[in-house]
């Protein structure tokens, strides 16, 4: 998780936790919690077999007390601590100085999240608006639908009605008097026609 | 009272923190909540950047980063030198309060426990990360986004967004005039959300399990939810969109004047990919 412990620095580090005092594994990984202000939280399966190397390395050694092992620094640990103080000290400045690295990364990270989740929330609201869009229109067609199929049914015949008669008119040589002849046909038609949807509606 | 005043970068350890004030104009300041030797109230300052001179200083355990003449009181309409700059990181006990104020600078505020924790900014965007606290917060134009936040949250913003990622807050109070609101919340038992707007959009997101009693209403802007059980009714000039979520234990408070409001379910599949 931290980029600190690269390097088997971690090592280094739970050298320098037993160092200070024995400690059980859970003990190491609260310590390495509290250290890094609560911002590096290891997991046991990282800690555990780093202190089971170092046991098989002779650097630290175990007892058990009350059905937990105690891990303590050997000797040898210690002239291997002594060695690498240098990097120690650089370990714990960098821990130190790393708050504003830190802080960049939460910025990142979070900046991160808050666009996608931004994005899939928008996704989401789109589709709910859509869905809820199409229900609306589904619940009024159904509401209107019984007396409207012969509706467009009608007007289907109107413009039926409208392109024959364009086309039988169609290169014709009318005189005034066809046209006034055509005009009160049509009259008839329709005072018949408004005088049926009269009847209907009545 | 311990003081410095700092013109080149420069670190300082201290004890007995246990209170935060910070003013800045411009750059950057990050605030760590640690678990490590907060008893003793140990923290740390880390100037890694400075223009103008900022003031450090350690009164009666309250920890005062500033820039010289930017009081809280006068912060969102400051017009003094907006050159001052800089970066700061400060680590301080995890409970440990925090009024953080911000001209333009962005500001990072992590792992902090403390009971309050107040934040202003006029246009610095701030990000709350693991905070779990009472929080105000104030902007102008800034963005407001949080990750992991508990507590109660207060935001007042003129045309900054909110944007909430994994909260699980009890109390979510936002006014704003153009801002918007992203909010992907699992309110706690009881818990409130009240928002006001004029043109913002409010999304939320609860878990389907959620129980929310839900009150809405907006002179024009649209109405939309994915939950059973809440209505919209639209006329010329008012919609409500009412009724209850689960048992209705929440409760959801929105008015707008033309911002759109949507409610949104995770699934609990959504819910456990996303953590």
């Amino acid at each position: 998780m931290s980029p600190v412990f690269g390097h088997g620095r971690l090592r280094l580090y739970l050298l320098k936790l037993l160092d200070e005092s024995p400690r059980h594994g859970y003990d190491v990984i609260r310590e390495l919690e509290d250290r890094f202000m609560g911002l590096y939280s290891p997991s046991a399966g990282t800690v555990y077999p780093r202190l089971a190397r170092l046991e098989s390395e002779g650097l630290v050694t175990h007892q058990v007390a009350e059905g937990r092992k105690v891990y303590r620094i050997t000797d040898a640990g210690r002239r291997e601590l002594g060695d690498r103080q240098g990097d120690l000290d650089d370990l714990e400045q960098e821990i130190a100085g790393s708050v504003r690295d830190l802080a960049t990364e939460i910025r990142s990270e979070v900046s991160v999240s808050v666009r996608d989740l931004q994005a899939e929330l928008k996704n989401a609201a789109r589709d709910v608006r859509m869905q809820n869009r199409a229900q609306a229109r589904e619940q009024r067609e159904s509401r209107r639908s019984p007396d409207e199929p012969h509706q467009a049914d009608a007007e289907r015949t109107l413009e039926w009605f409208r392109s024959e008669l364009r086309g039988a008119l169609r290169g014709r040589a009318l005189t005034a008097g066809d046209v006034a002849e055509l005009r009160s046909i049509l009259q008839r038609a329709l005072d018949e026609a408004r005088r049926l949807v009269d009847v209907s509606r009545g | 009272m311990q003081q410095w005043r700092i013109e080149t970068p420069q670190s300082i350890e201290l004890e007995g923190v246990r209170r935060l004030e910070v003013r800045m104009v411009a750059g950057d300041v990050n605030v760590v909540g640690r678990t490590e030797d907060a008893e003793a109230g140990a923290a740390a300052v880390e100037v890694s950047a400075v223009e103008g001179q900022l003031l450090v200083s350690l009164e009666n355990g309250t920890l005062t980063i500033a820039h010289e003449r930017l009081s809280w009181g006068g912060l969102l309409d400051w017009v003094g030198n907006r050159k001052a700059r800089a970066t700061v990181s400060v680590s301080v006990p995890a409970d440990c309060p925090v009024e953080l104020g911000v001209v333009s600078a962005d500001a990072v505020v992590s792992g902090i426990t403390a009971d309050r924790t107040a934040v202003k900014s006029v246009s610095g965007n701030v990000t709350l990360d693991g905070v779990r606290s009472d929080i105000t917060a104030q902007t102008v134009s800034g963005d407001l986004e949080t990750r992991q936040l508990s507590g109660t949250l207060r935001f007042t913003t003129v045309s900054g967004d909110l944007t909430v990622v994994n909260g699980a807050s009890d109390t979510v109070k936002a006014e704003t005039v153009s801002g918007d609101l992203t909010l992907d919340l699992d309110l706690q038992t009881g818990g409130r959300i009240d928002v006001s707007s004029v043109s913002g959009d409010l999304t939320l997101r609860m878990p389907e399990s959620a129980g929310l009693t839900v009150d809405v209403k907006t002179m024009s802007g649209s109405l939309d939810s994915a939950f059973d059980g809440v209505r919209t009714e639209r006329k010329p000039g008012k919609s409500t969109l009412q009724g209850q979520v689960g048992d209705g234990d929440g409760r959801l408070t929105a008015k707008t004047v033309s911002g759109d409001v949507t409610l949104l379910r995770r699934e609990m599949r959504a819910m456990r990919d996303s953590g």
